[in-house]
């Protein structure tokens, strides 16, 4: 694995072109927020954060970023556990079915769901799209699809990684059933696979626009353009502000795995 | 008194049939390996003791109770797995306990038996540390230690020491060899190593492409192999090609030189296989043995203790096995010897 030819100069300069590709247009964006005919002025900034929607879409987003990363994992952990355990063969079926959220526009999939579900009444004999909690769940859901291809990939790497058919054989012969091997061997074993998951899926969720706008929900997304077609300055400041809580979260996240992930990548 | 016992059993994979007509009986306490080339079935037979495989046809008897039909998680079984198996995201002391958690046992109960067992694979201050900080050999004395923990019917171990080196490997397995008679708990042990087999086990099941080519202790495998498999498998026995002369009187014939066996000769037919021990024969010393045959010095190996001698006789090879002696005088390559060896030391198989 260890090679121990130098990179050359042309892959520093490619490095460097990718790194201008990526970071120039932050640069820009933050230059036009801060700068103005009058000078340097962090007005954009300061009015954005003290705007109470922001707060209020922020956390929104946030929330639902939090549980479809539970809902996925709690869905696709034990369902690729058991793919790999005992239908092996059913692998291709399931990387097919990881391509389709890709393929099929957001667009789509929400008027789907909606015609789908503008039916389906809840127990108190209200149209499940016509309340408030009904779009809701409608959103986790249309979420958890999307997410779905990043979570199964990430997930089944990492249990390629641990031998789980030798780690389920070992609790097994212990004793352990079902619900305990799930719990105490498989899913501490792949906090690692499931964070990198998450990562993706707090990114995508947080920059998530079309189906939060479809179903109407306060969503961070919607409110950023509604912001950019009044005033483009506050939704530049906003972009940035997002690009680094974004981060900042993901960050997080990775500080609160970390202690127990070094120990199960090994 | 029969402890485990194995009837009948069978295992089919699609049209391939990986175990066929296993019977077997082991007394309680008693260390058994499987020992056989890879693919045999030896790891399959493990399995469905296990309850990992669901036998295609035949019963598994513990302590006089069927568990065939017994899911894995019930049957009581302490397992050691080639690939240590160690659960990664707990400490040594939690892997151990993980059996009697799961079983609801009592906090004092499982601080005992971590104690108890970390005494016996030597590791006390080891308690605290994660599988990925501890060697390879420590690793398989926690996944035993850890097997051991729930005081199982059963201790299988499927080629526990494979993926250790040569040293750590004979040390080893001493310990769990020594280990296993302080518990008296009744093992199972499969390996494809013969002089391991050979070195720890009370019984020996030779296995060959599914089936039970010879079971007896070490030395009834060694001494007295009964299939020309047997004998090409354990230890470096010489194995020839020859030609039936007089079957009463038991007189042979390989590669033109005559010679007796001290076997029968049961078969009609006219040719047989015959097994020589390379420490059976002697170089240029007649001893007063009836058979000797020559044969020109091809090669000679240095082994450490042994000096091995490689002749050819017209078409075969027969090694001659002797102890290494500073004194000793070698014969040159090419060189014509006189190979000596008791009628008794040419098994007819
Ligand atoms: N799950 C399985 N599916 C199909 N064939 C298998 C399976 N497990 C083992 N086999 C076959 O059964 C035979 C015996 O395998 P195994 O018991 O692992 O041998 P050993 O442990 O002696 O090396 C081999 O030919 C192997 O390919
Ligand atoms: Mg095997």
């Amino acid at each position: 694995m260890v090679t121990q030819k130098r990179p050359s100069w042309l892959a520093w300069f490619w490095l460097l072109v990718a790194f201008l590709y990526l970071f120039l247009p932050l640069v820009a964006m933050v230059w036009s927020a801060v700068t103005s005919p009058r000078g340097f002025y962090l007005d954009a900034f300061t009015d954005v954060i003290a705007a109470p929607k922001f707060a209020e879409t922020f956390l929104f987003s946030l929330r639902s970023a939090v549980f479809t990363i539970l809902i996925s994992a709690l869905l696709v952990v034990p369902t690729t556990y058991w793919v790999q355990l005992r239908m092996p063969r059913m692998r291709p079926v399931i990387e097919f079915l990881t391509v389709v959220p890709l393929v099929i526009p957001a667009l789509l999939m929400t008027f789907g769901l909606i015609r789908f579900f503008n039916s389906v009444r809840l127990p108190n004999d209200i149209l499940l799209t016509n309340s408030n909690e009904g779009l809701y769940v409608m959103l986790l859901g249309a979420y958890v699809i999307i997410s779905f291809p990043f979570m199964y990939r990430a997930v089944d790497a990492g249990m390629q990684a641990v031998n789980i058919r030798a780690l389920t054989e070992a609790a097994q012969s212990l004793g352990a059933g079902w619900f305990t091997i799930l719990f105490r061997v498989i899913f501490p074993n792949l906090l690692v696979a499931v964070l990198n998951g998450a990562f993706i899926t707090f990114a995508i969720v947080l920059g998530e626009f079309t189906v939060s706008s479809l179903l109407n929900q306060p969503a961070f997304s919607p409110y950023m353009l509604d912001l950019s077609s009044r005033q483009g300055d506050q939704a530049t400041a906003l972009g940035i502000i997002s690009f680094v809580l974004t981060w900042a979260c993901i960050a997080a996240i990775q500080r609160l795995g970390r202690g127990r992930a070094r120990v199960a990548a090994v | 008194m029969t402890f485990l016992e194995l009837s009948s059993l069978r295992k089919e994979f699609g049209a391939a049939v990986a175990v066929q007509d296993f019977n077997l009986q082991v007394e309680k306490g008693e260390f058994v390996s499987f020992l056989g080339p890879s693919g045999c079935g030896k790891t399959t037979v493990l399995r469905m003791i296990a309850g990992f495989e669901k036998p295609t046809r035949g019963r598994i008897i513990i302590d006089g109770k069927d568990v065939t039909a017994l899911n894995a998680n019930k049957r009581n079984i302490g397992m050691v797995f080639q690939q240590y198996a160690l659960f990664p995201n707990m400490t040594v002391a939690d892997n151990i306990q993980f059996g009697l958690k799961v079983a609801g046992a009592d906090g004092g109960l499982r601080q005992k038996r971590i104690k108890d067992m970390l005494g016996i694979i030597h590791m006390e201050q080891f308690a605290n540390r994660y599988p990925h900080q501890l060697s390879g050999g420590q690793q398989q004395r926690v996944a035993l230690a850890r097997a051991l923990a729930i005081q199982p019917q059963v201790l299988l171990l499927d080629e526990p020491l494979s993926a250790l080196d040569a040293k750590i490997r004979v040390n080893l397995r001493q310990e769990i060899r020594s280990i296993q008679r302080q518990l008296g708990i009744t093992t199972i042990f499969v390996t494809h190593d013969q002089e391991e087999a050979l070195s720890i086990s009370d019984r020996i099941v030779v296995m060959n492409q599914g089936v039970i080519d010879q079971l007896g202790t070490p030395l009834d495998i060694y001494n007295r192999p009964q299939t020309s498999f047997v004998a090409s498998f354990i230890g470096s026995l010489n194995v020839l090609q020859a030609q039936v002369v007089d079957r009463s009187a038991g007189r042979i014939r390989i590669d033109g030189q005559e010679l007796t066996t001290g076997e029968r000769i049961g078969s009609e037919a006219d040719t047989v296989t015959v097994a020589i021990r390379p420490e059976a024969v002697s170089l240029n010393h007649a001893n007063g043995h009836p058979n000797s045959i020559s044969a020109a010095v091809d090669d000679i190996y240095f082994l450490g203790s042994v000096v091995r001698v490689r002749t050819k006789l017209k078409d075969q090879f027969l090694n001659v096995d002797m102890f290494n002696n500073p004194s000793m005088a070698l014969p040159a390559r090419g060189e014509q010897v006189l190979l000596s060896f008791a009628a008794s030391a040419a098994k007819v198989l």
